[in-house]
């Protein structure tokens, strides 16, 4: 039975894998979302800190 | 001070990101000095931290990190010999892999369910991009909720195997423990005998990653 249901969830995971469509535009700009020298990092650098304390912070 | 951070990532919303980011810095707490960044607008570990007594405040801070996050985090890593980052529930905004490129490990809780395995196809590219940025990223899946008597629990790992991405032995098993922990702003190492079923295998999940 756990062989079974293992194969059939893995046989889904690989149909999932498969019906991924290709890659599209906003998947693989990795630069926009990975890069740190982007146009919103250099005007952030200038905006108020960046550390927004939660509700609480405790201290340690 | 030699720092290690964690990210726990996963795009699909109510995997157990918060409660594992949460209980897993307490834990992390008792061996070294531990920060939880919260990277989620939803703010959840703000919120949970938040609703500790005041006589007994959640052991370990939580900051909420809104934009520059690689920055950021690179800037007080040295202060803490763990952060833990949690992240938010999408990859659209960029955050997650933000964290993800400056993390030594991250951690992606799945949830036993075919919906969850489907959904996490997405997160593995994602890695796979993360790790152009930061070839030194380890990521690993870890089976939340685990139920050992239901037939996908235990068909979970074979499944797992069809992803590049290895999966941990630390399993985290479904327990109310964890959502009374989140209810009184605590952790599982606070609950008492109720909570060290769920403490002990937090301490081995960590036990693991540490050395792995």
């Amino acid at each position: 039975m756990k062989k079974k249901i293992g194969s059939k969830l893995a046989s889904s995971v690989r149909q999932a894998k498969s019906n991924r469509p290709q890659k599209s535009a906003s998947d693989t700009d990795v630069s926009k979302n990975f890069s740190e020298t982007t146009v919103e990092a250099a005007a952030q650098a200038e905006a108020a800190p960046s550390f927004i304390p939660s509700q609480r912070v405790w201290p340690d | 001070m030699l720092s290690q951070v964690f990210s726990v990532a996963n795009q699909k919303g109510g995997t157990g990101k918060t409660t594992l980011s949460m209980n897993l810095a307490v834990g992390l707490s008792k061996r070294g000095r531990t920060l939880i960044i919260d990277a989620d607008p939803q703010g959840s570990a703000g919120q949970w931290a938040g609703l500790s007594p005041d006589e007994r405040p959640f052991p370990v801070s939580v900051i909420a990190i809104s934009s520059n996050l690689p920055r950021e985090i690179k800037r007080i890593r040295e202060d803490y010999q763990y952060l833990v980052v949690d992240c938010p529930p999408t990859l659209e905004t960029g955050v997650a892999q933000k964290a993800m490129s400056v993390s030594d490990k991250v951690l992606i809780p799945i949830l036993p369910s075919p919906v969850d395995l489907w959904a996490s196809v997405r997160l593995a590219e994602a890695i796979e991009q993360a790790k152009i940025y930061n070839d030194d990223l380890q990521p690993y899946m870890l089976v939340n909720q685990l139920e050992p008597r239901n037939a996908i629990s235990r068909g979970m790992r074979q499944a797992l195997e069809e992803f590049d991405i290895p999966a941990l032995e630390s399993c985290l098993r479904r327990r109310a423990i964890y959502r009374n922990a989140a209810l009184e702003g605590s952790s599982v190492y606070c609950m008492g005998k109720r909570g060290e079923p769920a403490s002990q295998e937090i301490d081995a999940l960590i036990e693991e990653i540490l050395n792995s």
